[in-house]
């Protein structure tokens, strides 16, 4: 049965009233009864045996309430009871037998109609005959008198039950409504938990419950909060990988499709399409090798070994040196010397990128220093352009994939807006740190924090 | 004939649909992003827009609701191929959404049955003194009727709709058959050589080795 607390409490508590009361009230008056019935039993007694001492004769009538008469051992009457006074005939020489037969004092109540009659006998011996010497008095009141008080003490409990139990019940709903507050406020909330919040107040109990409730509707927006941000972030990846995969195709595919279907092609068309579709391509080879490097960074565990920095930074100036040339850029290398353990060819990757970054950000000409030295067990390395620089909101977004400061700018420069994405992925692996500080027109620092020495000789390797 | 607004960052992807399109003689302007779109698409020089959805700051779904009002039918250019992403895009209004990469006769294609929609294209095709008409139904020649029947008259259509274009048999079966019909390309070349008998089309209605036909410009035209 589905009933509410204060429906249930209400009930209990009316069950209750009624049952402990019920049994208290016939106790009550039972026994108030009983103490009134032995009252006159005891008054009918003495008075009845004053009679006898008084040697009532059978003709006596008088002095009793209900008047006394001598009865023979037949249980016929000497002289008739006063008729609306005369209990069943033969419940009264049935009585009247018996008291012949006793040694003492006999009381008994007997019914006569709707009356009722307490009658005292005792047995008297009167000129050799045996008598039974009845006295009777009319209790009727005294029954009366309980049935009036039972009615009542019932009707009383009745109401007083109801009374009790629909206070109880009020009280226990009043006590428990803001629990539907509480239910209310969850229910509306089922589309997630970000919204809920419940003032915190009532008893100590519901308090501690809002208060629970609040703090685990806190952690699940938190955790929706996260996973949504992890599904977004995919989302975005996603779209724009499709994005970034199918530009180039979509120009491949029409430039191509276009010198295949057209009748004529002029040779300044058959340049524009071809330059297209070689652009593209590159495009997409560009992106492709990127994509390698970034799933093997992200799939493999890296190869630890020492190394030198300075025989490191050697070799990525020489892999840098044609892109410098081309564009006059000066590489100033300087910093102290130290051996560390790294990922040769990932670090490398990462030193490339980093460099190409900021070749990619500078005009013609300009210096590009990568600045390294020893600080508390880490190195430090610096990648400082004179370049165009970002803003704050653009130094945010720099390492999410797919993102360029500048489209156009980057494309033409072979861009796919990896760079710093596999950059931070190598970084990761590290457990190094990578922070980036820009001021637009001033240039861009790229800072590495790299641990010399590795917590753990090979790193674990992932899952799969 | 028509003219095309292209709403596209990429200018690779920009200058590949401007070819296309002018290929089939339409006139075409470009816009690298959404900026002076509004502006451009209420000039009513314009009869179709192309716009792409991922645009540099304001993208081609915020675009759509502000183009929406011009009376311009848009077509969508995009790359995502998400059924969520292409009902969001039709629901705002757009006429079409056409998924990157595309070949170049989807393309003009699926602008071709837009621009029929709004009425932009007379119903009247000429060739040489062939006229088509696609509401009555109707071929002639010199004037004089030509009985064809109602896939060959299709089939006529979409080669006059790309002279001097080459179709490929696969093409010709989707423009006339529909996406779904699992016909032979067999098919298309009996309805050719029904084509070149009934409209003495022999010599203009050439077959491409390896690829398919092509209706070429008469001579002397």
């Amino acid at each position: 049965m589905k009933l509410y607390t204060w429906q249930r409490l209400f009930l209990g508590v009316l069950a209750f009233c009624l049952v402990a009361g019920g049994i208290a009230a016939v106790l009550l008056v039972q026994s108030a009864f009983s103490a009134s019935l032995a009252r006159e039993e005891a008054l009918a007694v003495s008075m009845h045996a004053e009679a006898v001492a008084a040697g009532a004769s059978p003709s006596d009538g008088d002095g009793f309430f209900g008047g006394s008469r001598l009865y023979g051992e037949g249980g016929a009457p000497s002289e008739p009871l006063p008729s609306e006074l005369s209990p069943d005939d033969e419940a009264l020489s049935a009585f009247v037998s018996e008291v012949t037969q006793a040694e003492g004092c006999l009381v008994r109540v007997e019914p006569a109609g709707d009356a009722r009659l307490l009658l005292v006998g005792s047995p008297i011996t009167r000129g050799g005959q045996l008598y039974a010497f009845l006295s009777v008095r009319d209790v009727t009141p005294l029954y009366e008198n309980r049935h009036s008080l039972s009615v009542r003490a019932l009707t009383a409990l009745l109401l007083g039950s109801f009374a009790v139990a629909a206070a109880a019940g009020a009280v226990c709903a009043l006590l428990l409504r803001p629990l539907s507050g509480v239910n209310r406020a969850l229910r509306r909330s089922t589309s997630g938990p970000q919204e809920l919040h419940l003032p915190e107040r009532g008893g100590q109990e519901l308090r501690a419950l809002t208060v629970s409730v609040n703090s685990m509707a806190q952690a699940t927006a938190e955790q929706t909060r996260l996973l949504q941000e992890t599904a977004d972030s995919r989302k975005r990846f996603a779209d724009s990988m499709a994005h970034e995969m199918k530009t180039p195709l979509t120009s491949i595919l029409c430039m191509a499709d276009l010198l295949r279907i057209k009748r004529s092609v002029t040779e300044s068309e058959r340049l524009e399409y071809a330059g297209v579709i070689v652009e593209e391509a590159k495009r997409m080879r560009a992106l492709s090798s990127k994509l390698l490097t970034l799933a093997s960074a992200d799939g493999t565990s890296p190869d630890f070994r020492e190394c030198l920095l300075s025989e490191l930074l050697e070799e990525v100036r020489a892999a840098m040196q044609p892109i410098l040339d081309r564009r006059s850029l000066r590489l100033t290398l300087a910093g102290e010397d130290v051996t560390l353990s790294v990922d040769r060819q990932l670090f490398q990757t990462l030193l490339i990128n980093l460099i190409d970054n900021a070749a990619k950000a500078s005009a013609d000409g300009q210096q590009i220093l990568l600045y390294h030295t020893v600080q508390d067990g880490n190195l430090l390395l610096a990648v400082i352009d004179e370049g165009i620089g970002m803003t704050e909101a653009e130094v945010r977004r720099a390492t999410e994939a797919f993102w360029m400061a500048d489209k156009s700018r980057s494309r033409k420069e072979g861009g796919a807006g990896l760079g710093l994405t596999l950059c931070s992925e190598i970084v990761k692996l590290h457990d190094a740190a990578m922070t980036i500080t820009s001021e637009p027109g001033k240039g861009t620092t790229v800072q590495l924090t790299v641990p010399l020495r590795r917590k753990a000789p090979v790193r674990e390797k992932k899952e799969g | 004939m028509a003219d095309i607004l292209i709403i596209e960052d990429d200018a690779h992807v920009a200058l590949t649909v401007q070819a296309t399109l002018a290929m089939a003689g339409y006139g075409c302007d470009i816009l690298p992003d959404g900026r002076d779109a509004v502006a451009r698409a209420a000039s009513g020089k314009y009869d179709l827009l192309l716009l792409d959805v991922m645009l540099p700051g304001e993208d081609g779904f915020a675009l759509m609701e502000k183009l929406r009002d011009c009376g311009v039918p848009v077509i969508f250019l995009t790359a995502r191929q998400d059924v969520l992403d292409k009902v969001s895009g039709l629901r705002l209004g757009a006429e079409d959404y056409i998924v990157k990469p595309f070949e170049a006769l989807e393309l003009l294609a699926r602008i071709e049955v837009v621009l029929r929609r709004y009425h932009k294209l007379s119903g009247v095709l000429t060739y040489g003194d062939l006229r088509a008409d696609t509401e009555k139904h109707e071929v002639t020649e010199r004037g004089e009727p030509v009985a064809l029947t109602p896939k060959e008259f299709d089939m006529l259509v979409f080669l006059m709709q790309h002279v001097d274009v080459a179709v490929t048999r696969e093409q010709l079966l989707q423009a006339v058959w529909g996406y779904n019909f699992m016909g032979e390309t067999r098919t298309v070349d009996m309805h050719i050589r029904q084509l070149r008998k009934k409209l003495h089309l022999s010599n203009e209605l050439v077959t491409i080795p390896k690829l398919g036909y092509r209706l070429e410009s008469r001579r002397g035209q």
